[in-house]
């Protein structure tokens, strides 16, 4: 906002003068020796409160209405935000893509960047000129509203319901889907606004802008950070040897990076199965990556599954995130077996990819994940894995070998879906925690769109065994996931303390249930893992929460070991942006030099005449 | 000096009154006021039943022989008034411009009651609550005394009229009427009608008289200002004519509250305006004065 005759704003001033009035008014009375004084100050007090409330009640109006004509006379004039790009107040086809890397978690002051991003992002919205439509992407893929829609509030409710997420992103993939939804939308003004903390390892480098071929379609960098945020990493985690080679030794080699403005000293924790074992502190300069080795002997019994680093807690420190680092100790702890028992058409269709995905991104890639159909079960070696990740199994012979391996101590997930039926429940009878008997359709109270139902609070059971859910906002979107349909089971036996119900709905019903046979255990979901009947494969605490489940299934009965493992993507703490000339492109040339703008003395005029009334009629009763 | 409280008008109008006319007053010296006591006088008042220890001399034999009765004749004895004038010389009387100014209004009414009580030979006193005091007296040179400490009066400090009233026995040995000239501004009304009731119970007639200036019953409109008490213990920032009407609720109350409890004691009570002619003022406080001599 900013005022056409700004020397008429002086006026305003003027409303200081009837409280200069009152306050030097005061002691320049003139003094009445008056010998009823005492009377008057009873009267006075006997009518001060009712006169007093009266007396501010006027005061306050008074300097209302002198603000409001200083302020009309002085032209102010409203304007979309300050800071936005020229192009934002047009009639326009739109792309806005927010970066929900974990680069944008970093934290400047209260908000972290991804929220500061949304803000923009909201603001862009609102500046947008009537008949303008937008889509809502994101640099992770999981995309907020990826359609061009012409209603705002559906564009607002997308990105309120944005979350940033944990897994690496990628603005170049991003601008490229961008151009393609903008490529099939025909005429007119056609942008893609970048909000972005411009980090390098989102870009392809040879490749920053990836549709140059089409000039009509203009990028505009919205940055969300000027400067550059003091953040610590533990960048790498080295084991060597391991125990299951021979030796009772442990060598961790932990690379901690700094990127903070001054040399600083931080603690660096080693945990094995969850448990502190030694401490280290690292002397830290910025720029500069800092080893620390730890060496640890392993009892005569002791078979840890994983261990973690962790950097102490520093409140200067911008992301949190990535100063704890996990690994697994031997192969078969960390090695996965992901069953799809729903195989679609395309990579994308089949009921394995969320949990593919996200354990690939939680595992910073590793190739200790193996994928295979429901099919090949017989045919695959299960020793050789910690845990196995039954997804929408159909009922077929090959599930038998489930058994056994659950009892020798491995760990089981199973998730439901279109192929459910009594057949299946009937075969894996010894493994599930309670018999399932078909599903419902579940309509929750109202404010759910949909129908569908959230997931109430983690319980403590489930905080125990997934730890990342303490998170507060791992719990947000934990419970920000909708689920339209569920298995039904049979309740459980209260004496049976081998089964439990680890997890519910809002309105009860059972989520996530768990068992434990032999030496093994199951962990049941009564939902889908892919998008079928559930969104929360596509909620940000999905990855870390499965890294988690995966190193629970791993932990056999009784030992009491906790594994946790954490990989995220170290590219995500690098603080190297890039600059944003080489992304955005020159807004189009039918941009106005002054941008939309409404002129506010009309309303202050009217406030004007309201405070005079006002005034007048609290005068007339006082 | 003395005889500018006593204009040669407002003498005249003191001599019109008629102060005699059938009053009783007590006291020891026949006067012109008739006296509730029977005693030798040639005014003959009523017969009674002769009882022994009558004096002979007023058996009407007369009568004895009409009516073969021993009756005795009754005379009205006539008696002096004795009056104490209380004034209130406090900070607070100092108020109004000349007629109107309270303690000057206060001085001539004490001054024309005195003149008019002794120049009747009734016998008057002057009690003031800045120490000067002339006990109750009825010499020709009393009238110039208490002209001449009147004319001198000068307001100071506060009444304190219970303090005031209680050295009232000491300036009178028997029964006397108390006027109080004051405006009933100064301290707590309880403690001044309580001292107001002993006086009463010791045996004297008081009368109360408060003397208000006319800004003080209306609280006139005026710009704000500071209204201050003259000892600067009360302070109020005030616009007139906002906190008038409470001023005034204020005002009747303190008045109605001397009012309803001087009455429940049968004390009279008098509200006088400064802004009245004073000789009008004078007269009201005579009668009241008189008619509860009687």
């Amino acid at each position: 906002m900013h005022l056409l005759s700004p020397m008429f704003a002086l006026g305003a001033v003027l409303a200081a003068v009837p409280v200069l009035i009152h306050l030097f008014g005061r002691d320049r009375a003139p003094r009445r020796r008056f010998p009823a004084a005492r009377l008057l100050v009873a009267a006075q007090r006997r009518r001060a409160p009712r006169a007093r409330v009266e007396q501010w009640v006027l005061v306050v109006l008074r300097l209302a209405a002198i603000l409001a004509l200083a302020l009309a006379l002085a032209r102010p004039i409203w304007e979309r935000p300050a800071g936005l790009p020229q192009a934002a107040g047009l009639r326009q086809t739109a792309v806005i893509i927010i970066d929900d890397s974990l680069s944008m978690s970093r934290r400047l002051r209260l908000r972290t960047l991804f929220e500061r991003g949304r803000g923009r992002a909201r603001e862009l919205v609102r500046a947008f000129a009537d008949g303008s439509e937008a889509a809502i992407l994101s640099t992770t893929g999981h995309d907020p509203l990826p359609r061009l829609e012409r209603d705002r509030a559906a564009l607002l409710d997308a990105i309120d319901h944005a979350a940033p997420s944990l897994e690496a992103g990628s603005s170049t993939t991003a601008l490229a889907r961008a151009a393609s939804l903008l490529g099939n939308a025909g005429s007119g003004i056609r942008r893609i606004y970048l909000i972005s903390d411009l980090g390098r390892h989102g870009f392809d480098p040879t490749q920053p802008r990836p549709f140059s071929a089409d000039a009509d379609i203009g990028v505009t960098v919205v940055p969300v950070v000027d400067g550059d945020l003091p953040n610590d990493a533990i960048a790498d985690l080295q084991l060597s040897p391991t125990a299951d080679r021979g030796t009772r030794r442990l060598r961790v080699v932990a690379q901690v990076r700094s990127d903070d403005w001054a040399a600083h000293a931080r603690t660096v924790t080693l945990s094995v199965d969850g448990r502190p074992v030694a401490r280290g502190v690292v002397e830290l300069e910025r720029g500069q990556a800092v080893s620390k080795h730890f060496t640890y002997e392993l009892g005569p019994d002791e078979d840890p599954k994983g261990v973690e680093l962790l950097l102490e807690a520093d409140s200067t420190d911008s992301l949190a995130a990535d100063d704890r680092r996990g690994a697994a100790l031997d192969e078969q702890a960390g090695r996965l077996l992901v069953v799809d028992g729903a195989p679609g058409s395309s990579r994308r269709e089949d009921e394995t990819f969320y949990v593919e995905t996200a354990l690939r991104a939680a595992q910073g890639g590793s190739s200790r994940l193996e994928v295979i159909r429901e099919d090949a079960l017989g045919r695959t070696e299960l020793s050789g894995f910690s845990g196995v990740f039954l997804c929408n199994p159909r009922p077929s012979e090959a599930l038998s070998a489930l058994q056994p391996f659950v009892e020798h101590g491995g760990g089981l997930f199973v998730s439901v879906g279109d192929n459910l039926d009594a057949a299946l429940s009937s075969q894996l009878a010894g493994l599930l925690p309670s018999p399932i008997d078909g599903s419902r359709e579940l309509s929750g109270p109202g404010g759910v769109p949909g129908g569908a139902l959230r997931l109430e609070r983690p319980s403590a059971a489930l905080l125990r065994r997934l730890p990342a859910l303490g998170d507060e906002h791992a719990q947000e979107t934990w419970r920000a996931a909708r689920t339209s349909r569920v298995a039904l089971v049979h309740p459980l036996a209260g004496d049976d303390d081998t089964r439990e119900v680890l997890a519910r709905f809002e309105d009860g019903t059972p989520a996530v249930l768990e068992r434990r046979v032999g030496k093994g255990r199951v962990v049941t979901l009564l939902t889908t893992v892919d998008r079928g009947w559930s969104d929360l494969a596509i909620q940000p605490v999905f990855p870390p929460v499965l890294l988690e489940l995966a190193a629970h299934l791993g932990t056999r009965s009784g030992d009491g070991k906790h594994g946790t493992v954490y990989a995220l993507d170290s590219a995500e703490s690098d603080p190297v942006r890039i600059d944003a000339s080489k992304v955005s492109t020159p807004p189009p040339t039918s941009a106005p030099a002054h941008p939309p703008a409404r002129e506010l003395w009309h309303a202050l005029a009217l406030s004007l005449l309201l405070l005079l009334l006002a005034e007048a009629v609290v005068g007339l009763r006082g | 000096m003395t005889t500018s409280l006593l204009e040669p008008a407002l003498v005249e109008r003191l001599a019109a009154l008629e102060l005699a006319a059938r009053v009783a007053a007590e006291g020891a010296l026949a006067g012109l006021h008739r006296s509730p006591r029977r005693g030798s006088s040639v005014e003959f008042a009523e017969h009674k039943e002769y009882a022994p220890g009558d004096e002979l001399r007023h058996v009407d034999w007369k009568t004895y022989g009409r009516s073969d009765r021993l009756m005795v004749k009754r005379f009205e004895e006539e008696t002096e008034l004795h009056v104490l004038v209380v004034v209130d010389a406090s900070e607070s009387m100092r108020y109004g411009s000349g007629g109107a100014d309270k303690l000057r209004h206060a001085s001539v009414l004490a001054a024309g009651l005195s003149y008019l009580l002794l120049t009747r030979r009734d016998r008057a006193g002057l009690l003031c609550s800045t120490g000067e005091a002339i006990p109750i007296g009825a010499r020709p040179s009393h009238l110039r005394r208490i002209l001449t400490t009147l004319s001198t009066l000068e307001s100071a400090g506060e009444a304190r009229l219970p303090a005031l009233l209680s050295r009232a026995d000491l300036l009178t040995q028997r029964r006397t009427e108390v006027v109080i000239l004051s405006d009933l501004l100064d301290g707590d009304r309880e403690e001044v009608l309580a001292a107001v009731r002993s006086l009463r119970s010791r045996g004297h007639d008081p009368i109360v008289v408060q003397l208000l200036h006319p800004d003080e019953r209306t609280l006139p409109d005026g710009e704000t200002a500071w209204y201050e008490s003259k000892d600067g213990d009360s302070r109020a920032l005030v616009e007139p004519a906002v906190v008038r009407e409470a001023y005034l609720a204020e005002l009747t109350a303190l008045v109605d509250g001397y009012r309803t409890a001087l009455a429940r004691a049968r004390i009279p009570f008098a509200e006088l305006d400064t802004s009245r002619p004073v000789a009008d003022n004078l007269a009201l406080l005579a009668s009241t004065v008189l008619a509860k001599g009687r």
